[in-house]
């Protein structure tokens, strides 16, 4: 009886410090999850004019050298490409004094290098409704404080799961009690979403916490595994030039054959050290071609000069994406996706309701749970 | 105390099943393509069809 009391006390302020935000990220991200599609709608999505057959790629030199054309005075910072698109690259390009931050992406045709518009990353609908999910509009901070709201759900959950057991004691699997007052129907419907989605809204939470990290996990590797790999280059002074981007790739494609090319990071930033390009290769199952493999290329020479698996925390944050944001099975998954998380809105909803009513009355659902735990102990 | 271990066995037994359940199907999905993958993402829509049949058929 007195553990009980303990749990409930911990599935509700647990909930209750977490559930407007967790409404608020429920209701931000429905429509993330077709972002794709809505962009699509919108007219919003940049793509070639023709759909090709053939995969005749051109240099990649050609592509960064029309990107530039555009903003003459920015240095490119990141070349990059969906996991499935073989017809553009987004060519990301960074204010000399200012490399990694305000950045902008244009996007090119990646058979004749045609540049085929711009990437408006900051502005529009998706664009408020993917700050407010992912960091609130508070940079960083903004973003663990998230993390820490996923914490305490999953603090909610597993105690709600504990609480599961007395309150069904009597019940059967799935009986939800219509006409015996809205309390109790609402308590009948809150355990049963809340108890079939249990797994689902564990994986997302959970992967949402982590990716919450992702910043600091990439800082982290950057000084952990980059530095390691580029310790011989420390006091050697910057390249003044930059090797050509094709052959780089293609010497890190011969170091790693069988692989597809996912991202080049220009020498100085996140991805990569200031004396090398970061090729970042992707493997070619399900599985690999959702984890990236770099290799370190000489930006002097384009000769590769390490290459090394990334740790485990980085694989993990790389699987827990997809499961966090359910694009890796094509648009049936994406369906299933928004059920459940309007499932997890109503457990929210009816979860807040429930504690509203209690606070106001003894209500039925406190007699009910009374006699239940009377009758357990 | 057998008989509460045995009211949390039928307490828990379908939320046990249905749990597995969504468990192995997000991740064959994951690393899986084609007929199997496609075969999982069923495997996410019968806990949707046991929520709405107990809220909108059985319930008493």
């Amino acid at each position: 009886m007195k553990s009980i009391k303990t749990w409930l006390w911990l599935h509700k302020w647990s909930s209750l410090i977490c559930t407007l935000f967790m409404l608020l990220l429920c209701l931000t991200g429905l429509p993330l999850i077709f972002s794709h599609e809505i962009d699509h709608l919108l007219g919003n999505e940049i793509e070639p004019s023709i759909e090709r057959t053939h995969n005749n790629q051109i240099s990649l030199d050609k592509v960064i050298e029309n990107a530039q054309k555009i903003y003459p005075n920015r240095l490119p910072r990141f070349i990059a490409r969906d996991i499935d698109d073989d017809q553009t690259w987004t060519v990301s390009l960074g204010e000399p004094d200012n490399k990694n931050e305000n950045l902008k992406f244009v996007i090119v045709d990646a058979h004749n290098a045609k540049v085929l518009g711009e990437a408006k990353s900051d502005e529009g609908f998706m664009y408020v409704m993917f700050k407010l999910h992912v960091d609130l509009f508070a940079g960083l901070p903004g973003t663990l404080f998230l993390g820490v709201m996923g914490l305490l759900l999953i603090v909610s959950i597993l105690s709600g799961v504990v609480l599961y057991a007395p309150f069904m004691r009597r019940l059967d699997f799935g009986d939800i009690r219509k006409n015996r007052g809205s309390n109790l129907k609402r308590l009948d419907t809150h355990n049963l979403i809340g108890i079939v989605t249990l797994v689902w809204m564990l994986v997302v939470g959970a992967t949402g916490v982590i990716n919450t990290c992702s910043e600091l996990l990439l800082k982290y590797w950057q000084s952990d595994q980059i530095k390691a790999m580029t310790v011989s280059y420390k006091n050697l002074p910057l390249p003044t030039s930059l090797a050509s981007l094709q052959k780089s790739v293609d010497a890190a494609l011969i170091h790693r054959p069988g692989m597809r090319l996912g991202f080049v990071a220009f020498p100085d930033t996140s991805f990569s050290s200031p004396h090398h390009y970061g090729v970042f290769t992707r493997g070619n199952t399900p599985l690999t071609s959702k984890l990236i493999y770099p290799i370190l290329v000489d930006a002097k020479t384009a000769k590769v000069t390490d290459s090394k698996e990334i740790p485990w925390y980085l694989k993990t944050l790389l699987l827990s994406q997809p499961l966090h944001f359910g694009d890796y099975g094509g648009l049936l998954l994406k369906v299933i996706w928004s059920i459940l998380d309007i499932a997890t809105i109503a457990v929210l909803w009816t979860g807040l309701v429930l504690w509203w009513r209690k606070r106001n009355q003894t209500t039925t659902v406190n007699v009910e749970l009374t006699t239940h735990l009377n009758k357990a102990s | 105390l057998t008989k509460k271990n045995k009211n949390l066995k039928r307490i828990f037994f379908w939320p046990t099943v249905l749990g597995f359940l969504i468990a192995s199907a997000l991740v064959t999905a994951l690393i899986k393509d084609g007929l199997v993958e496609q075969l999982s993402l069923f495997g996410l829509i019968l806990p949707i069809i046991v929520i709405a049949y107990f809220y909108w058929v059985k319930s008493k």
